[in-house]
């Protein structure tokens, strides 16, 4: 996954010569990804990602390799899809005194549709439902540890939180799931 | 173990929902409006930042380092001298400029006490028997007084006593008066009755010198010296 592409290129890293057609074509997907994950809307999350493309674009000269590149691209676009998830709700008035986790809670239900609902039979659409239904912070830990294979400490660095944190909130987030994916049977 | 005591996965699962999750990434794809909203960062290259942050902490601590050797010497050139407090003495009240005492090398004025004492040693034998001879340093006898010498008068004024050189031709005999002191000169001066004091005796007030806390007007009293020792005008 992605540390595992991280490595061919670690040498030009530290050299901090990185091109950034190199790392968009690397990071597209993963960060696309990510983007619709926390977001739930698709036109929200290609307005997150030219965001997050951009401040990669202009970060680029500057990084000097003392992290893994995947773990500063996905610092950054955590860090963009946060900002942006508070001013949405900062936007909807709905912010109140909860915290970031709890207005995850509240964000819009991608698989709520119609037709997705009656699609939803299968597991997978049942796991992106109840993906969507987790709050933010242990929805990206479990799905930068399961889908983009993130270690521990890679995604306490992203999220910035300590790494006991992060082994206990996707323990959570997979107890989670797993309860949502069985009551929609 | 987490927060609440279950058993934490190490590695990523292996349960249906894990395999379900990567089934779901790998579905996918990010769509062709991302690279057409990309596109213009895609053409070019980013700029390198003008200064790189070691640079600007290198920068900053120069800076610093430089004003901290700047600093004082700015300090010392502007430091202003010590303000003298109040209750010092103003120079020349109470205090006397001090002169460099002779040394013991030969002194060159003539009479000196040293110059004496290295010319008569004392003898340790005589000291203690017959004492040495008296060596007179200065003149055995008063000088005989010149007519028309000013000799010193007493002058008695708010309780308060001066001497004040007076000419021979002033009339020796005490005299009354009142006189008129401003800052602690004697400006003028009338005789008892107000009548005019004469101006030889006036001249001889007026370097008088009296505290400045007598200004004002006081009746004085002048007594001429009691013995005149041969030179008499009487």
């Amino acid at each position: 996954m992605a540390a595992e592409q991280d490595s061919p290129d670690a040498r030009t890293w530290q050299t901090g010569d990185v091109e950034f057609e190199s790392v968009y074509q690397r990071f597209r997907t993963p960060v696309w990804r990510l983007a619709l994950r926390m977001s739930g809307d698709r036109e929200d999350a290609l307005d997150a990602c030219q965001e997050i493309f951009l401040r990669v674009w202009k970060g680029l000269p500057g990084f000097r390799g003392r992290s893994r590149l995947s773990t500063w691209v996905f610092q950054i676009a955590w860090n963009v899809l946060r900002s942006r998830t508070r001013r949405r709700a900062l936007q909807a008035g709905r912010l109140g005194t909860r915290t970031g986790i709890e207005v995850a809670e509240f964000l819009p239900d991608p698989a709520a549709g119609p037709e997705r609902r009656a699609e939803a039979g299968e597991l997978v659409e049942r796991v992106e439902h109840g993906l969507s239904r987790l709050p933010d912070q242990q929805r990206a830990a479990l799905w930068l540890f399961e889908a983009e294979g993130l270690s521990y400490e890679d995604i306490a660095r992203v999220l910035e939180i300590p790494v006991g944190t992060v082994r206990s909130r996707i323990a959570r987030a997979r107890a989670a799931l797993r309860r949502l994916v069985e009551d929609e049977r | 173990m987490n927060e609440a005591g279950n058993t934490v996965e190490e590695t990523p699962g292996t349960d249906p929902i894990a395999g379900a999750l990567r089934e779901l990434a790998a579905r996918e794809e990010a769509p062709p409006e991302l690279d057409l909203l990309v596109e213009p960062l895609r053409l070019v290259e980013p700029h390198p930042p003008l200064v790189r942050p070691a640079l600007r902490w290198a920068a900053a601590a120069a800076a610093v380092a430089s004003l901290c050797l700047w600093l004082p010497m700015v300090l010392r050139d502007t430091a202003l001298p010590p303000v003298p407090q109040a209750s010092e003495p103003a120079p020349g009240q109470g205090y006397f400029k001090l002169q460099p005492l002779p040394s013991g090398e030969d002194s060159e004025e003539p009479g000196a006490l040293a110059h004496l004492l290295r010319e008569s040693p004392p003898d340790p034998a005589q000291a203690v028997g017959t004492p040495p001879p008296l060596v007179i340093a200065g003149p055995a006898d008063e000088p005989p007084s010149v007519p028309g010498a000013a000799r010193p008068w007493t002058l008695e004024i708010a309780g308060r006593t001066a001497l004040v050189d007076i000419p021979e031709t002033v009339k020796r005999s005490p005299a009354g008066m009142v006189l008129t002191i401003e800052s602690g000169r004697i400006v003028s001066g009338t005789g008892p009755a107000g009548e005019p004091l004469p101006p030889a005796l006036l001249e001889a007030l007026v370097p008088v010198r009296l505290p400045p806390v007598l200004d004002g007007r006081f009746a004085a009293r002048l007594t001429p010296p009691r013995s005149s020792s041969g030179s008499s005008g009487q």
